[in-house]
């Protein structure tokens, strides 16, 4: 359990609360649930061929990480908020531990093994940094642009130490978190544009450069009605632009090795490198589509059972689901997904403080962001990225993680019930 | 941190348009990817539903075509033949089908079945990769699989690229060979795109410039219909083939070089061009065919690469005892250290005594100077150079020669250093300090020293080209240094260009005095290894006051004398350097070498 301080002074009050607790949210904890059970299936699925019974694992982890959910869900959240510079210090400092003494796989250091489990502070640094955030927004709700400064100074310490792992998966999935709680406390569309118009100035560079002219035009309107000082603010973004537009075709040819390339655009044309990289994106498709409309059923997939995709069990885990269960399994788990995903909005609406609240849309963003980008990468829609696919994916650290952020939901939605809302 | 500063207040986040705008994005995201799924599942699925249940995706790897080895004229020293090649896909044949298939390939190349099964166990591997279950079919063999391939499920007859030396054994030291990798190897390289089932170069040039001649493996991912005829290509990636490399041998003296050590059991042949140090030729015997590993070696061929001869050891590049070619190091010592000059003089005994021993001469020449006693190798003139100058002066000159150290050719991995055993490995090695013994014999090259033919060649260039050090090299380029001025005496090359001249004329190697050759200087050494028979060596170049070429010359444990030996073998060369292509009337080397100084 990677939560510091006292259990006992953490708990709230009493007993006397639990009589008008309402039973636990169906969906809530329901949807993880399900979907860990299924995933201890599909897992099996994929190393029917081997002698490996990681589906165990996963159910083990899954019941211990509910267990230490349901605990963290009778845990005042705003209790949780004083403890945020400790919290921070430890992050970095898991953070610099991964460096120093990790074990390194496949050329990035990532965990540090701890009585068997794999600790991978970087699964960590991603539940902490939106306790961070939600802190600093919620004293600071975005008003002016000056506002983004010190939120984002803050986040950049373990967004950068996770960046240099290298780890741009969860690198990524830092700045999904950072921009949606931001435009939860306030950030105006405008300004959220503006804040990530450098990506997309990025790519048109690196493609059709004549696109950058009207893209240019759009940022200097955008910029001119939106930001305070005008000249300053578009002479600001349009440098920060230009400096991208110049330097992206730069780097492309000169600061990523090939396959570095390859990862990033395999995806648009896996058939460039038919027996590498290609090669899992094509059996990946194959394998999801050969599921047609009802799938082979559980347990029975014929490219799940050859190995054919490397990773099934982690990364490519929706692929086996695609095989076997079919379309209707693979949108029911979309729906699932998405159930869940709209009790998260609702709870984050109903929460009693900002810092609730934006805990609540973090964890949103966490979840929605990684379900995106996984399940995209299988269906050929996205690049590779290594992002696990949540409580489907085997790995035992992020389904801790995944479940202590339900936890954490939880014990907002406890108190929003408990009390009266502020919105009636 | 204070606590909630907002708590008592009204919520102020995501109290806007937030959820709305949210929840719009994740129905875009959910139709999206609903989207995608309906397309790949439902409109596409029955499709992908064929590929998957029938293994109808062939993944077919692309060799990549390897540089070939040239010439310094571009003549093809290794090349690649292309070949057919019978595979089995493991995915597609179980035990069971398998012993159905296994008496049809048999029956239809007339293999044994045991051998078919070793090498269909020999290249199982875990990723599916085809097996090659027979190499090099004939085309006969290809015909009757081409007929039958429609009923022999699970194989495929396919092309691949296979290593070829057009030469044979000619060179097989320098240019090295090809062999499977190794699964160490494979685990170290796979991220520089290597595959389970490639070739890696090993020693010589092969190895050295392996990143320059591999190229980049290509693929094919095709769809076969249940015939396994293809459909369509699913993807394809071209292989990349790898660069070309000139080196600076030159295959008429490789081959003399190859046909001259044919007289010794064991040696070395190396030729230099003095001017720059770049290896005209370079022989080691025992040899090897390379063209073998290519094949798929067999154990008998394995056993006997492994034979105490060494047949796959590089000589050229292996320390010997110098013997009395290292007067000419003692000469340049007694020069340089300014004891002696070009013109002093020592009588000549036939039992020279010190300190209460007595070490023998072949002769007594009277009272000479360097340039007689280099010419017929007097013994005791050198052993009392050795006494006069000191070890200091002694092994200092052998440095600045290069010996003891590498020579900087490319082939560093398999180059010996050599050995230089002066006072402080004595102590160091031995436990015994150094004695006028030691220096009496090492004056003469049989003390602790050992060098090789290589940078013996390096030496000779030295004097050849009027003091310059140079640096051995197989191909031209930017990393090779230029050569580097030793600063010696104008004395110390007078006389050991007369020395070395006169050995010629009149001393040790009068075999080499041949009016069809330009003047040639050189040096013999007969070195003792008891109680085997002596080793033999000649090093010398031509033309004496021009100097095109260095050849140096060496039997191990051949007997017999160096001037005997090792200088017929160098006449061997110097003929084909010299007078080669004059019957079809190009300018040849030998032109230039009339020309007047």
């Amino acid at each position: 359990m990677p939560l510091p301080g006292q259990p006992q002074r953490l708990f709230s009050q009493g007993r006397g609360q639990a009589r008008r607790r309402p039973g636990p949210d169906l969906i809530l904890w329901g949807v993880p649930v399900l979907i860990t059970l299924l995933a201890g299936v599909l897992i099996a699925s994929t190393q029917r061929a081997s002698n490996l019974a990681d589906w165990e694992n996963h159910w083990i982890t899954g019941a211990v990480g509910l267990g230490a959910a349901v605990l963290l869900s009778r845990i005042d959240l705003q209790r949780l908020e004083q403890l945020l510079v400790p919290i921070y210090g430890l992050t970095i400092l898991s953070l610099v531990a991964v460096r120093a003494v990790g074990t390194s796989a496949l050329g990035a250091q990532r965990w540090i093994s701890i009585g068997g489990l794999h600790v991978q502070p970087s699964e960590f640094a991603k539940l902490a940094a939106i306790l961070l955030l939600a802190g600093m927004l919620a004293r600071q709700p975005i008003e002016k642009p000056a506002d983004l400064l010190r939120p984002l100074g803050v986040i950049l310490v373990p967004w950068a130490l996770v960046f240099i792992q290298p780890d741009l998966g969860t690198s990524l999935v830092f700045g999904a978190i950072s921009l949606v709680m931001l435009f939860w406390s306030g950030l105006t569309l405008p300004w959220l544009l503006l804040l990530i118009s450098p990506l997309p100035t990025a790519i048109v560079a690196g493609t059709v450069q004549p696109l950058l002219i009207p893209w240019f035009v759009g940022l200097t309107v955008l910029a001119w009605r939106s930001l305070p000082w005008k000249r300053l603010g578009v002479a600001v973004v349009l440098a920060v632009n230009s400096l991208f537009a110049v330097l992206t075709p730069y780097l492309w040819s000169h600061g990523l090795k090939d396959y570095q390339k390859d990862r990033l655009v395999l995806f648009l044309d896996p058939s460039k490198d038919p027996l590498g990289g290609g090669y899992h994106l094509i059996q990946s498709r194959i394998g999801i589509g050969s599921g047609e409309l009802l799938g082979t059923g559980l347990m029975r997939g014929h490219l799940t059972k050859l190995q054919f995709i490397p990773e099934q069990h982690t990364d490519f885990i929706f692929s086996a689901m695609g095989e076997e269960t079919g379309f209707v399994g693979c949108m029911l788990l979309l729906l699932l997904y998405g159930a869940l995903s709209w009790k998260l909005l609702q709870i984050a609406g109903r929460a009693r403080t900002d810092f609730e609240s934006l805990v609540v849309i973090g964890v949103l963003a966490m979840l929605v962001f990684q379900i995106v980008v996984n399940i995209s990468m299988t269906i050929g829609l996205g690049p590779v990225t290594g992002i696990p696919l949540p409580w489907m994916s085997y790995g035992r650290f992020a389904m801790l993680v995944n479940f202590l952020c339900i936890g954490l939901v939880a014990s907002v939605q406890r108190r929003s019930q408990r009390g009266d809302p502020f919105r009636r | 941190m204070t606590i909630g500063l907002g708590r008592r207040q009204q919520r102020r986040t995501g109290m806007q348009q937030q959820p709305a705008w949210l929840i719009a994005l994740m129905l875009a995201l959910l139709a999206a990817m609903g989207a995608r799924l309906a397309w790949l599942q439902l409109a596409q699925g029955e499709h992908n539903r064929l590929l998957a249940d029938e293994n109808r995706v062939r993944l077919v790897p692309r060799t990549p075509m390897r540089g070939r080895l040239l010439d310094r004229r571009g003549r093809v020293l290794a090349g690649n033949t292309l070949t057919y090649n019978l595979y089995l896909l493991p995915r597609q044949v179980n035990d069971r089908t398998w012993t159905a298939l296994r008496p049809r390939i048999s029956r239809l190349l007339g293999l044994p079945e045991a051998s078919l099964d070793e090498r269909r166990r020999h290249g199982d591997n875990p990723e599916g990769y085809r097996i090659e279950l027979v190499g090099d079919l004939t085309p006969p063999q290809v015909l009757r699989l081409k007929e039958q391939l429609p009923s022999l499920n699970g194989l495929e007859v396919d092309q691949d690229y296979r290593r070829s030396y057009p030469n044979g054994a000619v060179g097989a030291h320098v240019l090295g060979y090809t062999s499977p990798i190794t699964d160490d190897e494979y685990r170290r390289l796979h991220g520089k795109g290597y595959r389970i089932q490639d070739r890696i170069g090993r020693i010589g040039v092969e190895a050295v410039y392996e990143p320059q001649l591999r190229g980049e493996w290509g693929g094919q991912q095709l769809e076969v219909n249940a015939a396994g005829q293809v459909q369509r290509v699913l993807g394809e990636k071209p292989s990349r083939a790898g660069r070309d490399l000139t080196l600076t041998l030159d295959l008429d003296l490789q081959k003399a070089a190859d046909e001259a050590l044919q007289s010794v059991a064991k040696g070395a042949i190396v030729a230099l061009d003095p001017r720059t140090g770049a290896v005209l030729a370079m022989a080691s015997r025992p040899a090897f065919d390379p063209n073998i590993f290519s094949r798929g070696i067999s154990t008998a061929q394995w056993t006997s690469l492994n034979s105490p001869e060494a047949p796959l050891l590089n000589r050229v590049l292996q320390g010997f005892p110098p013997a009395s070619t290292f007067k000419i190091v003692t000469t340049a010592a007694g020069i340089e250290s300014g004891k002696m000059t070009a013109a002093s003089t020592m009588p000549t005994v036939g039992s020279f005594c010190y300190a209460g021993m007595c070490y023998g001469d072949h002769g007594s020449f009277g009272t000479i100077g360097f340039p007689m006693a280099l010419a017929v190798s007097s013994n005791s003139f050198y052993y009392q150079v050795g006494l006069l100058v000191g070890e200091p002066e002694l092994f200092r000159a052998a440095r600045r020669f290069g010996y003891g150290s590498h020579t900087g050719i490319e082939l560093k991995d398999e180059e010996s250093e050599g050995l230089l055993g002066d006072a402080a490995w004595k102590k160091a090695v031995l436990k015994e300090p150094w004695t006028a013994v030691d220096t009496i014999t090492s004056s003469i090259g049989q003390g602790a020293v050992l060098v090789t033919p290589l940078q013996m060649a390096r030496l000779y260039a030295a004097v050849a080209n009027g003091g310059r050090l140079v640096t051995p090299h197989l191909v031209e380029g930017p990393h090779v240094p230029a050569p580097k001025p030793m600063g010696l005496k104008p004395g110390t090359l007078e006389a050991l260009h007369a020395g070395l001249r006169q050995a010629v004329t009149s001393g040790t190697a009068k075999v080499l005095n041949d009016p069809t050759l330009p003047p040639v200087a050189g040096k013999t050494g007969t070195g003792e290894d008891p109680p085997r028979p002596d080793h033999a060596w000649f090093g010398g170049y031509a033309p004496a006051d021009k100097p095109q070429v260095v050849i140096v010359a060496f039997g191990e444990n051949s007997g017999g004398y160096g001037g005997t030996v090792s200088a017929p073998m160098v006449k061997r060369l110097m003929e084909t350097f010299f007078h080669r292509r004059q019957g079809n009337g190009t300018p040849t080397a030998a032109g230039k070498t009339g020309a007047p100084r």
